[in-house]
């Protein structure tokens, strides 16, 4: 291939000047951005934590623990990369989500009601009688308990922080429910939590997998769909209010509206596999017949080079 | 070979000091839309210097002190100044089909930083400590799951998303758009396309 020689040594020159212009251009986003951070600050909403739902919504959060205990919650039966099983995402074998396996683990049950419990039994060691009795129940007696219990929930009453349920035989499932909504309103389930996902004995608690994971459905979901953020509406393309949010994620977010990404079972995957498809179409654009034509359809290089076009026509 | 010597020999000569630093540039050079390249590279600058300044602070300052919103907003503003002209220079360059003669290395280069700074955005938007770095951490999980990536990169972690954000990302930008530069430097500025001829270099 003939080697091109830099244009500056075959076409006639003017005299010019990176160095300044960079100079003009760094004060001129300077001036522009400090301004706007000025004028309109930056968007900030407070996180939701595990200690914040349990106080303002407590039959949510025994209803979000409950699905846990009974392993019918998103994250009990999500698949890899979090428990056994099949993946949900996956087009016929192709499912890179299977072939992960297992990587972030969750036992959803232990992780979330039965451990939390266990370390605050140190504590109170009237909560001991019940987890001991769960754990001595069949499985045919702790799911009668759990069944009764949530389908109590349903007609649950919140006053003040504290769930008042129907009366029934909810076994030990009541007491446990009752110490879990205490240790979540304490804010400690949320430290609890956040230092068990550090696996390192609490220290270095910057991963907050296992409390996002808890509240990952209705308690964020609610909070989310109020503010306008849900999946369906374009969420991760957008901000807070009136802000500008990450709009350069507009085509990945507006896959999500559209079939087959919408109704598939596996459209995370296809959005997935759509976006590095497009970034190989930049990528590649060069060399894509019909596409690497484009520029010379839609003339707009005529305006962009008017004056060089003017000046070589006038000579 | 003296490895050394054939490196100064290849500098030497694909890249000359005369056209690293020009003070002459050709006639058809002239136009606003020269401007958007380095206009996106100078908005990087503020993002990297307010940036610099946040993680010396560490999150905690641009979260709970007055000083430090205003920098986590010159930081936040600087990168949609930033997309907004990455998006014009991106558009401007593919108009001009500035990948003709020998150029395709330069624009795959820039591919990849519109790539990196892309995910470089995704981070820092996930770790603005709020509900919405929460929730979106919590939605975007799905689609890193679906390609079988949590193992490799969690998205719930905010230790590893720190870590990506402040040194590892940035530090793939900084070498990226180094050789982007020198690469522009060493072939010059795309030449106008011929009307007449509308052929495909």
């Amino acid at each position: 291939m003939a080697k091109h020689r830099n244009p500056e040594d075959t076409y006639p020159t003017k005299e010019g000047d990176l160095i300044k212009e960079m100079i003009v251009a760094f004060a001129f986003v300077t001036i522009l951005i400090v301004g706007l951070a000025f004028a309109f600050g930056s968007p900030f909403d407070p996180p939701v934590t595990i200690a914040h739902v349990a106080a303002h919504d407590p039959v949510l959060f025994e209803e979000t623990a409950m699905r846990d205990l009974m392993g019918t919650s998103a994250i009990a039966t999500y698949g890899p990369p979090y428990t056994q099983g099949p993946a949900q995402q996956a087009i016929g074998w192709f499912s890179p989500e299977q072939w992960g396996g297992t990587s972030v683990p969750v036992d959803a049950a232990q992780v979330y009601v039965i451990g939390p419990l266990t370390r605050v039994s140190r504590i109170d060691p009237s909560l001991q009688a019940a987890l001991a009795e769960f754990a001595a129940a069949t499985p045919a007696e702790q799911r009668t308990w759990e069944n009764g219990y949530y389908d109590a929930l349903q007609n649950a009453t919140a006053t003040a922080g504290t769930v008042t349920i129907p009366n029934g035989d909810y076994g030990p499932v009541a007491p446990m429910m009752q110490s879990l909504l205490g240790l979540g309103q304490s804010g400690f389930m949320d430290a609890s939590l956040n230092a068990e996902s550090a696996g390192n004995n609490g220290v270095y608690t910057y991963n907050f997998g296992q409390s996002l994971l808890f509240l990952q459905g209705e308690a964020l979901g609610n909070v989310a769909a109020a503010k306008g953020l849900l999946g369906s509406q374009l969420g991760i393309a957008k901000d807070l209010g009136p802000y500008p949010g990450p709009w350069w994620l507009l085509l990945y977010s507006g896959l999500y509206q559209i079939p087959p990404y919408s109704t598939a079972a596996a459209g995370d995957l296809l959005v997935a596999l759509t976006m590095v498809g497009v970034f190989l179409v930049i990528l590649f654009l060069p060399f894509i017949p019909f596409l690497n034509r484009v520029p010379y359809y839609l003339p707009v290089y005529k305006l962009i080079w008017r004056r060089w076009y003017r000046r070589e026509r006038d000579q | 070979m003296n490895l050394t010597e054939a490196l100064r020999r290849k500098i030497e000569q694909d890249l000359p000091m005369r056209h690293l630093l020009p003070d002459r540039l050709p006639r058809y050079v002239s136009s606003f839309v020269y401007a958007f390249g380095i206009l996106t590279l100078t908005s990087l600058f503020v993002i990297i210097l307010s940036g610099a300044v946040m993680a010396f602070k560490g999150p905690l300052w641009y979260q709970a002190s007055s000083l430090g919103f205003v920098m986590r907003s010159i930081h936040f503003w600087g990168v949609q100044v930033f997309f907004f002209f990455l998006a014009l220079h991106f558009f401007s360059v593919f108009f001009m089909a500035g990948w003709r003669e020998g150029r395709f290395a330069t624009w795959a280069v820039g591919a990849f930083l519109l790539l990196f700074s892309v995910i470089e955005a995704f981070t820092g938007f996930l770790m603005e400590g709020g509900f919405f770095a929460q929730w979106n951490q919590v939605q975007s999980k799905d689609a890193f799951n679906a390609l079988g990536l949590s193992g490799t990169f969690n998205v719930l972690n905010n230790g590893q998303l720190y870590g990506l954000h402040i040194s590892v990302i940035p530090a793939i930008l900084v070498i990226l758009l180094v050789i982007h530069i020198l690469l522009i430097r060493e072939k010059g500025v795309v030449p106008p396309i011929e009307p007449q001829r509308k052929r495909h270099g």
